[in-house]
């Protein structure tokens, strides 16, 4: 029985599933959280099972608990096991788990690589499509470094849903790992013309997201998108287009101009209101970066508002709400063409939604002129009235004061309609933004000193009717306003005209229920008004009332010396003492009037909001400096929280009790933590969210108190602002009136002169005087005042890294094509494809007969005498130039084999010259000249080679294989070959201009002893053949600074060689294994397992024409040394009837140099090393150098990896560092052709190599 | 691009989110309880597009279900508003029960439909190519 039980509680455990959790949960609504960890206790016990269906079962119940918010990541492993499930039922449960919960801190993530790596090439395409999914939600730095290759190849997947899947997520990967932009770049581009419509907007989308962050580095695509946007019929397409070239069109207006006709074609076509929208906003966006005043473009502008009007008059409150937010932008370009509108706008302040209401308000803003101002201002004043809930009464309050303050208060004509406005606005009930009406007040009555008698007058009623103010809580918020009132009067008392009223008003013991800090003006004030007072009784030479008036004071003042606000004690205190002396001076007839003004003589001016940032920091006060000691780190335990999108203010912490032992709140606060962590339903505290909380419509239920404003309160003596729109109309029309007489008078003149020429249109701004004198007093400023210093853009904003120009990879010739060092890196072992360049591509798809093996014994024969002849021939090559078209005939055809071998030689000479070049000037111009140079590099031969390897071609044909190659390259390499030995029998030399720099530019090469050396890659590159043989070319790169800094430094015994498999037959080459004999000091890393002799498979097999790099990872114990290492790589040829094993032996060489990084160091730096005596010297010398000085210094920066710390006319020194910390310093000293090298190291040996190696560059040349 | 989608029913439950942007698993109970409340306080006359902090929500509703979604400054709002029905339309052609005992399926979906944070697929019978194929996988 018991068993029977226990076995049914075990089935009923694996049956259940997600539709039994949720169902579960449904009906537990009680114990919700219990039912729940009972569950996941279920989850742990099924996790524990070998069986994969019941693992994928319990994952798939946990990716539900955590939407719930439940912590699952203990279940991360998990997660990954059945990620790696081969049954796409399961795997997919697995990346969506892991899709969910996944996140760039998850440490298992490092554990998917290989996984996903697997999924990404499987055949199944749904396996590849739900890894490339769950792979855009958790993409790591690391796994789009890793990965970065495999998605690109993916990217030209023969499936279309594939394709798409990739391109998108590229973007991701981009975001992740800015490096691959530039490789990937011309693929992507590629896709836009895909003829799968959806990889097409995958590419669209992303360019448009990459160009939004960097518009100016897609430029170049304008033309193509152009193309696309006239041809597409995919809306979405579309709507992405033509939001990228709203981007774009900032930077470039000829191209708006171009936009304008389709966009309106779209505009009167399209039955899509998406569509019309984007092209609305996109024309309104270009006509914006127009340069205004473009008659012919306000054609396109009033169909954007007519198409405006259709959309906000529709019944959709959504294009209601769209249509609106569009007009706002046109506003602020073309004001003139939205104002025709304002009924419309006004119309939609009575809407019952409440957001097109504040959008409306919005636009209002923009719309105001000094015309309509006051016109705009009486509807809102009305909606005020009107309006429903204090939110949106609040909204309009700050929207008119905005709408009124605007630029300097620009479109107000007459100020006492503003002080009566901002009067009216004070009988507002319960708003929140008394301050702002206050500060308003205060503004205006400082700046316009001709408003101050009226605004006085008017403060002085408001203290008068001060009750209406106080008379219950609600009105809390608006009694800030009295603040302002009470100082205005106080401060500018001369203009009051019953000021003995005002002071009584100001001492009303009622006051006292007031705010304190409004107590303290009053208190302060009514000094203010009491100097003024006496000064007038004084006059009068009526010395009672005087006396009278200081009883007063001395009668209320009581009040306020027992208020508990410190403030208002110390004032009300002072001031009184003060009244009293002053009466005991009265006592005795002593005029006192003057004196009591003196003490508030003086005018307060405005400061200028920026006034502090712009004092200028006094000499020797360093603001970064510590006053005290730092606090220590622990102090910061507290987590910041983490803004979601945008960053949130952080939270301050409270101060800390100090009573409670610190331990024990560190642990209560963990527990506390760690409880809410795990309750989902906590909502963790921030004031953001708060605030939003209160704003939130939700709160419109509070009931307010609607006062029926049919009866407004009027308050005898406050004037209404409506009698000054009426005087304003009177006022203008007399203003026109007498205008026009004057212009008919002038007009008269004038005809009898010119003729009629001007014609009074309707009334313009300009026409408009203000009533008052308008004289704003400037905002003060400090002396000396410093420029103002713009804000920066956001540092930490992940696209500026993806600033990357993007053109030059396109096009090779004379610009920058894509190096080697941006290729997307491999780890390790790891295959990749390498991205190909133009010139690369047309030389895989060079193919060479296999009869040609013959020639890789050859090469072996004549590899000692090659090299001699290498060496020869670069002394010679310096002077030389291409060889002309009769040369090469001449010396094509005698020496075949071994110019055959010499050939490489010569071209991986040039590319270092241009390499050198480019590393080692950072002058634009000789960057330029490295751009020519490559161009004629790469770019030339095509032509050249046509026309001399024409005539030259055919009778190579019976004798050599090679004949079927049509890349040019090659071509070039005859010339190149025939034309080094045409020099040798001639020594004819012909001085190339792009060489000069040149002078024995293969060394590398030669030391790295490599069979044949070639360099097929674009220039700027550090690849150098290291074996070749019809099959299978292998160049190496040598093992220098791009690993370096890729983190070989912490560890710094590892060089990393990545090495390009090239296929160059026409079958398939595959079972590549690469081998390598270890020596004591250098071991090929191998994986765990594998014995020291084994052989790594290479990571990919070859088709036809393909090449591929992989890198390999070697541990050297010491690197004082120069390393040789010799290695074999075997692999089968595949034929479609048969398959032939193959080798190819090749000798890896690490030089010295190759250890050392070009690392920068400032010349004080490295004063110190040199004194600081723990290095030993050793020194060089060498004779017959005839190179220019910097030639020589940028020859050893870049084949020996040092960097220049100082020059002094014909004297350098120089630095560099090993991979193990070793520093090295050179000092090079010039005199004719004799060159001295002084250096130091700290370890002797690796010095004498270094020098060595450097002697032996410079013995070469 | 899209930042988030939400599925919530009318009690403010979550039914189903993805998120296209990370959001720690702390925050993303009280930024989901935050947009909730924006949207469903709404009433039905006013317009479906809200502004929230530095983005934009576009919400629909369908009977007690609620489909927010989470999208930048720069994403057109009227686009979005019609995926939100297109994918409406897709779940209720491939379901004909509740959708909520389904929802990894749904998740499917909505990955076939958006990747990334940008829209990959509309039309209906290639975003329910892979659930096919799954389902015949299932019952073979």
């Amino acid at each position: 029985m018991a068993l029977k039980i226990v076995k049914g509680s075990i089935d009923r455990m694996f049956d259940k599933n997600l539709q039994d959790l949720v169902r579960g949960i449904r009906n537990h609504k009680e114990d919700e959280a219990k039912y729940i960890s009972t569950c996941i206790d279920e989850i742990k016990q099924e996790l524990k099972q070998d069986n994969i269906a019941v693992k994928a079962n319990a994952v798939c119940k946990l990716t539900y608990l955590q939407m719930l918010g439940y912590d699952v990541s203990w279940a991360a492993f998990n997660i990954v096991e059945v990620m790696s499930s081969s049954k796409f039922t399961y795997k997919r449960i697995g990346y969506l788990a892991a899709s969910q919960c996944f996140h760039e801190s998850t440490d298992v993530i490092m554990l998917t690589t290989n996984q996903i790596r697997k999924d990404l090439s499987s055949p199944n395409q749904y396996d590849t499509g739900v890894a490339l999914t769950g792979l855009s939600c958790f993409v790591t730095p690391d796994l789009a470094r890793d990965l970065a290759n495999d998605i690109m190849t993916l990217m030209s997947h023969t499936k279309p849903y594939i394709r798409k899947k990739a391109v998108l997520i590229m973007y991701k990967v981009f975001l992740k790992y800015p490096e691959s932009l530039r490789p990937a770049f011309p693929r992507l581009k590629e896709k836009l013309e895909d003829p799968d419509p959806g990889v097409q907007s995958a590419a669209v989308n992303v360019i448009c997201e990459l160009a939004r962050r960097n518009p100016k580095n897609y430029l170049s695509l304008a033309p193509l998108f152009f193309k696309l946007m006239t041809s597409s019929t995919n809306n979405w397409v579309l709507i992405k287009i033509i939001k990228l070239f709203g981007a774009l069109t900032p930077l470039e207006p000829r191209l708006g101009k171009k936009l304008i006709e389709p966009l309106t074609n779209l505009i009167h076509s399209t039955s899509a209101m998406s569509l019309l929208y984007e092209c609305v906003n996109t024309v309104i966006a270009v006509l914006i970066s127009l340069s205004s005043g473009m008659p012919n473009h306000s054609a396109s502008i009033q169909l954007c508002v007519q198409k405006l009007r259709i959309l906000i008059e529709d019944s959709d409150q959504n294009l209601k709400y769209l249509g609106l937010l569009a007009m706002s932008k046109i506003l602020k370009t073309h004001p003139k063409s939205v104002q025709s509108h304002k009924d419309l706008i006004l119309q939609c302040l009575d809407d019952k939604d409440e957001s097109i209401r504040l959008r409306a308000l919005d636009l209002l803003y923009g719309m105001v002129s000094k015309k309509n101002l006051m016109e705009i201002v009486k509807k809102l004043m009305l909606h005020v009235d009107k309006a429903e809930g204090t939110t949106y009464r609040d909204e309009l309050l700050t929207k008119i004061i905005d709408i009124c303050s605007q630029s300097n208060y620009q479109y107000i004509t007459n100020f006492e309609w503003y002080i009566s406005i901002l009067v009216e606005l004070t009988r507002l009930e319960g708003t929140r933004h008394g301050h702002l009406i206050a500060s308003q007040m205060l503004d205006v009555a400082i700046r316009v000193k001709a408003i101050r008698g009226f605004a006085v007058a008017q403060m002085a009623t408001l203290l008068d009717n001060a009750h209406l103010l106080t008379g219950n809580m609600q009105r809390m918020g608006i009694c800030e306003v009295l603040y302002a009132a009470a100082w205005i009067c106080g401060e500018f008392s001369e203009h009051l005209e019953n000021p003995m009223q005002t002071l009584e008003a100001m001492l009303r013991p009622k006051v006292a229920t007031l705010p304190g800090h409004i107590q303290a003006v009053y208190v302060q004030n009514a000094a203010k008004l009491f100097a003024t007072v006496l000064k007038s009784q004084e006059g009068n030479t009526n010395s009672t009332a005087a006396q009278e008036t200081s009883q007063l004071m001395i009668d209320r003042l009581p009040v306020f010396v027992q208020s508990a606000n410190l403030e208002v004690q110390e004032r009300a205190s002072c001031i009184l003492q003060l009244v009293k002396y002053i009466q005991k001076l009265q006592q005795k007839d002593v005029e006192v009037a003057e004196e009591v003004s003196a003490l508030f003589a003086g005018e307060l001016n405005p400061v200028a909001p920026k006034a502090q940032k712009k004092v200028p920091v006094p000499e020797g006060l360093d603001l970064d400096a510590w006053i005290n000691e730092p606090p220590s780190e622990s102090e910061s335990e507290d987590e910041q929280p983490k803004a979601i999108f945008a960053k949130e203010e952080p939270k301050h912490s409270r101060p800390r009790h100090t009573e409670v032992d610190e331990k024990e709140l560190a642990r209560r606060r963990e527990a506390r933590k760690q409880e809410q962590a795990n309750n989902p339903f906590y909502i963790k505290a921030s004031p953001s969210s708060q605030k939003v909380y209160q704003e939130a419509p939700g709160v419109e239920h509070i009931p307010v108190v609607h006062i029926d404003l049919s009866v407004p309160l009027k308050v005898p003596g406050l004037p209404m602002s409506d009698q000054y729109v009426k005087l304003e109309e009177e006022r203008r029309q007399k203003e026109r009136a007498e205008k026009k007489k004057k212009e008919k008078k002038k007009r008269k003149e004038k005809r009898s002169s010119r003729g009629r020429k001007h014609d009074s249109g309707p009334e313009s701004e300009e026409d408009i005087t203000p009533a008052h004198m308008v004289d704003i007093v400037t905002e003060e400023m400090p002396e000396n005042a410093l420029p103002s210093d713009d804000d920066d853009k956001d540092p930490n904003d992940p696209h500026k890294a993806l600033d990357i120009d993007l053109d030059n990879l396109m096009e090779s010739a004379g610009r920058r094509p894509l190096a080697d060092t941006e290729k997307l890196p491999v780890r390790s072992h790891r295959a990749a494809e390498a991205p190909k360049s133009p010139v690369e591509d047309g030389e895989a798809a060079s193919q060479e007969p296999k009869k040609k093996s013959s020639k890789e014994k050859r090469e072996k024969k004549d590899k000692d005498r090659e090299r001699k002849k290498s060496k020869e021939e670069k002394k010679k090559k310096k002077k030389h130039k291409h060889g002309e078209k009769e040369e090469d005939l001449m010396g094509g055809q005698v020496d075949e084999p071994v110019g055959q071998a010499d050939e490489p030689v010569v071209q991986s000479e040039e590319t270092n010259e241009v390499a050198e070049v480019a590393a080692t000037s950072t002058s634009a111009e000789v960057l330029a000249a490295a751009a020519a140079a490559a161009a004629a590099a790469e770019a030339d031969p095509v032509p050249e080679a046509a026309s001399a390897t024409a005539p030259e071609s055919e009778p190579d044909e019976p004798k050599d294989a090679e004949v079927d190659e049509t890349k040019s390259s090659k071509h070039k390499k005859k010339k190149q070959k025939k034309e080094k030995e045409e020099k040798e029998k001639k020594k004819k030399k012909k001085h190339h201009h792009h060489h000069h720099h040149s002078d024995g530019g293969g060394e590398d090469s030669v030391q790295n002893g490599t069979v044949e050396e070639e360099e097929p890659l674009p220039p700027m590159s550090n690849y150098c053949l290291l074996a070749e043989n019809s099959y299978i070319k292998m160049m190496m790169e040598d093992a220098d600074e791009v690993y370096d800094i890729q983190g070989n430094l912490q560890d710094g015994s590892q060089v990393v060689v990545s090495i390009i498999f090239e296929n160059k037959c026409d079958s398939f080459l595959k079972s590549m294994e690469f081998n390598v004999l270890d020596s004591l000091n250098s071991k090929l890393q191998r994986p765990e397992g594998s014995g020291p002799h084994d052989g790594l498979t290479v990571p990919f097999q070859l088709p036809p024409g393909v090449s591929n790099e992989a890198r390999f990872v070697f541990t050297v114990q010491s690197i004082v040394m120069q390393q040789k290492l010799k290695g074999t790589l075997t692999f089968i040829v595949k034929n479609e009837d048969s398959s032939t094993h193959e080798k190819l032996d090749f000798k890896l060489h690490f030089t010295c140099t190759s250890y050392l990084i070009t690392t920068p160091c400032y010349s004080d730096a490295f004063a110190k090393l040199l004194e600081s005596g723990d290095l030993k010297g050793s020194s060089v010398r060498l004779e017959g150098v005839d190179m220019p000085f910097h030639h020589l210094l940028a020859r050893i920066c870049f084949h020996h990896h040092f960097s220049v710390v100082e020059r002094i006319d014909s004297c350098a020194s120089m630095y560099s560092r090993s991979i193990q910390g070793h520093h090295v310093c050179l000092l090079v000293k010039t005199s004719g052709q004799t060159v001295s090298i002084d250096a130091k190291c700290d370890e002797p040996t690796l010095l004498g190599n270094v020098l060595d190696e450097i002697k032996q560059t410079f013995s070469q040349c | 691009m899209i930042k988030f989608v939400l599925m919530v029913n009318r009690q403010g439950q979550t039914r189903l989110s993805r998120y296209y942007q990370p959001v720690e698993l702390s925050r993303r109970a009280q930024l989901e309880a935050d947009v909730v409340r924006c949207c469903l306080s709404r009433r039905r006359e006013q317009c479906s597009f809200v502004e929230y902090k530095d983005f934009k929500l576009i919400y629909r509703q369908y009977a007690a279900l609620f489909i927010v979604v989470a999208v930048t400054e720069n994403e057109n709002e009227l686009s979005v508003y019609e995926l939100v029905h297109n994918f409406v339309e897709v779940l209720d052609k491939y379901f004909s029960r509740v959708i909520m005992f389904n929802l990894d399926r749904v998740h499917i979906i909505l990955d076939e439909m958006i990747q990334n944070g940008h829209v990959v697929e509309t039309n209906r019978n290639r975003v329910l190519a892979p659930l096919s194929a799954l389902d015949k996988l299932a019952d073979g």
